[in-house]
């Protein structure tokens, strides 16, 4: 083809790009939904809380800030008092100090745990779907294996093989969770490769590698993320769990699931006052629950604003 | 088999020989095209027509080699010629076949909605490519581009495409490609590039204001126009040969006479050999100029379109001719339907249908033979040559 006039790139205004567009859709779905909107307070509250850990609980100098201090050696715990306000728990550990770095610690377990297992889940699962046949079937099965051991004990499984500790814990999630990530991508893969656009990348000679992650990924991941942002909360419950039974993170380690393990012998008090411990518990056990939930309530508004389908500009 | 349908062997631009393509699904293998023989002639518009289900989608997409799955070609040789050179389609390794595809061999795709990725705008999917078979090119106009700027962006971006340019594997413009942010240094003036390429290309294909249409996603595109992206996209590249399966079939008749318009005027601006594949006997007669007749994975009449229309042979051929609705003439069908291509018919297959069906029909399959000069046919009733079928 000859080359007659040049055309001039123009610039186009920023209230008219595509992406400035698409957020303030996005921005528009979640202001509709008070649900939403709540998770995402919720989970504002949890990053801030992460982020002022440093001032909300100071760490002792020279010390590990996730190694909660103790107050003494004394194994029934103190009430709150204005120098601990959650009060100290069994062995005297601070559960205000706990609580705080255990919200950097959920981040750590719930954001590393999925998008690790989302990175094997999506290769798995796009290079399962995509290639299909021998390769298909192999994958496939590995992933059947990993479904069918309960997660819980796959994942202790883990950690006891690989040693105990948090980073560890960690790794047993990705381990244990990548299999449903896996089946959904394959799923969608599977449901974009017969499309016609996928054809036509192949008939101008697209590589594999560029249909897959140029045309097909993009079409068939908007589930995966759902089902992620979901389960970073559950992440964060299993993590807690494995702490509980004593074989997640070490003893004093900031985690709200090894305060309420330590909670575990002070749920029911004296005869004459069975909530004298209520504080042991309450405290921790709000953290994680107002955690999860604040996850799958903005799970549930990522699952409305990627829904392509209810688009509209 | 040596004799061609066709005529003389340089100015083939494909030669389809002896084609045999299955397709294995879990009903039992579709014997989807079964000894098809075809030439495509360098310049010519080659309309292929038949009913749903006789192949005709299938042989192009073998000419492509790119059957989709469960499909296979079994048996037969493609061949497509450039410049006096000869790529065997069927025995070229995958990756040397994808240099073809696009750049050589472009294919139009019936449904422009589906054709088109919903999350990429289309300009973008036009220029994917002109990034693909047309780099070098669009690496040079960058670099000549840049002698004009200054700045110390620019000088950057000029070395490294230009080094990019003297070698193909250069470490150090391998290492800046992966680098986030740092690879548009060597990506965006590439891309600025291509984007004038398509703007203008769409401007060829007669949208207006393709500087905005540029940044448009499909679905905010009417049919035509999508279509239109469609074709810039398999156009993109000065393909040889364009493949049209059925392009205008999902448009209503003003727009589809517009797309038809359009592509005529390519044609003839591109020069390039054209493949229409239509089940629409109106617009065969307007667009091409030979014409194969394809009835359950055969092909039962080629001959030039005056030939076919004025004087068909084929008793199937007939058939369709009379099928198209006129004035004043009661339409005939033809009897019957398309066979179930798992259980073919024996000897001919168009025998259960055909009202001048012989005993020798039923036995035997017939086979295409030039019975005058550029008219072949495939059926008893004109020779008596007998197609020797491969037993699978």
């Amino acid at each position: 083809m000859s080359r007659s006039g040049v055309s001039e790139v123009k610039k186009v205004p920023l209230s008219e790009r595509i992406w400035f567009k698409e957020l303030k859709f996005m921005a528009k779905r979640i202001r509709e939904s008070p649900l939403s909107l709540a998770g995402l307070a919720i989970i504002a509250f949890y990053v801030m809380i992460a982020i002022l850990a440093p001032y909300l609980a100071p760490p002792r100098p020279g010390r590990d800030p996730f190694e909660i201090p103790r107050y003494g050696y004394v194994i029934t715990p103190s009430p709150p008092s204005p120098e601990h306000p959650f009060g100290l728990t069994q062995g005297q550990y601070d559960l205000f100090y706990g609580c705080i770095w255990g919200t950097v610690t959920a981040f750590r377990v719930g954001l590393l745990g999925v998008s690790g297992s989302l990175l094997i889940g999506l290769t798995v699962g796009a290079i399962a779907g995509y290639f299909g046949g021998k390769i298909d079937e192999v994958l496939m099965r590995i992933v059947d294996i990993v479904y069918a051991i309960p997660g819980l004990i796959l994942a202790m499984a883990f950690v006891l093989a690989l040693g105990q500790s948090l980073d560890n814990v960690i790794i047993a999630l990705m381990l244990v969770g990548w299999a449903t990530y896996a089946r959904l991508t394959r799923a969608g893969v599977l449901q974009v490769k017969q499309e016609d656009y996928v054809e036509a990348a192949r008939a101008i000679g697209s590589p594999h590698r560029r249909i897959l992650l140029r045309h097909i990924l993009p079409n068939s991941i908007f589930p995966v993320f759902v089902v992620a942002t979901l389960d970073i909360g559950s992440m964060v419950l299993t993590a807690s769990a494995l702490s509980f039974l004593g074989i997640g993170a070490p003893l004093g380690y900031a985690d709200w699931g090894q305060l309420i393990a330590l909670s575990r012998n002070w749920l029911i008090g004296t005869p004459e006052n069975p909530f004298e411990y209520w504080y042991t518990y309450t405290y921790p056990g709000l953290f994680i629950f107002t955690f999860v939930l604040g996850w799958n309530l903005l799970g549930d508004a990522f699952r409305d604003i990627l829904d392509p389908t209810l688009r509209r500009r | 088999m040596e004799e061609g349908v066709g005529s003389k062997e340089n100015v083939n631009i494909m030669e389809v020989r002896d084609l045999y393509v299955r397709f294995y699904t879990y009903e039992g293998v579709v014997k989807a095209v079964d000894g098809v023989d075809l030439d495509v002639l360098k310049g010519e518009t080659l309309g292929i027509v038949g009913e749903t289900g006789s192949g005709k989608s299938v042989t192009t997409y073998a000419m492509m080699n790119m059957v989709p799955p469960p499909g296979r070609i079994t048996r037969g040789r493609v061949v497509y010629r450039r410049d006096g050179k000869e790529f065997v389609l069927t025995e070229m390794p995958e990756s040397e076949i994808r240099k073809l595809r696009g750049s050589d061999i472009s294919r139009i795709f019936q449904e422009p909605k589906a054709a088109l990725n919903p999350v990429y705008k289309v300009g973008d999917q036009v220029a994917e490519a002109i990034l693909i078979h047309r780099l070098d090119e669009m690496k040079e106009r960058a670099l000549k581009e840049l002698e004009r700027g200054k700045g110390l962006f620019s000088s950057l971006s000029r070395s490294i495409i230009g080094r990019s340019l003297r070698s193909e594997g250069d470490p150090l413009v391998r290492l800046v490609k992966r680098i986030p942010l740092v690879r548009r240094l060597y990506w965006n003036p590439i891309k600025r590039e291509a984007r004038k390429e398509v703007v203008k290309l769409l401007g060829l294909m007669g949208i207006p204001d393709p500087e905005r249409v540029y940044d448009m996603y499909p679905h905010e595109l009417s049919g035509g126009m999508q279509q239109r992206i469609v074709i810039a996209t398999a156009l993109s590249c000065n393909p040889q040969l364009l493949i049209a399966d059925e392009p205008t079939t999902n448009l209503d008749v003003t727009v589809e006479a517009q797309i038809l318009e359009l592509m005529k005027d390519l044609k003839k601006r591109f020069g390039m050999t054209l493949i229409y594949i239509t089940h629409d006997m109106g617009v065969i007669a307007e667009m091409s100029n030979r014409v194969a007749v394809m009835y359950a994975g055969n092909v039962v009449e080629v001959g030039d379109v005056y030939t076919i229309f004025k004087k068909p042979l084929h008793p199937y051929t007939k058939g369709l001719l009379e099928a198209i609705p006129m004035p004043g003439r009661p339409l005939k069908d033809i009897p019957g339907t398309v066979p179930n291509l798992i259980n073919p018919p024996s000897g001919c297959r168009f025998h259960p249908r055909c009202e001048h069906a012989m005993e020798k029909c039923k036995r035997e399959k017939p086979k295409l033979v030039e019975v005058e000069p550029g008219h072949w046919v495939a059926c008893f009733l004109h020779h008596d040559e007998v197609m020797e079928v491969s037993e699978e």
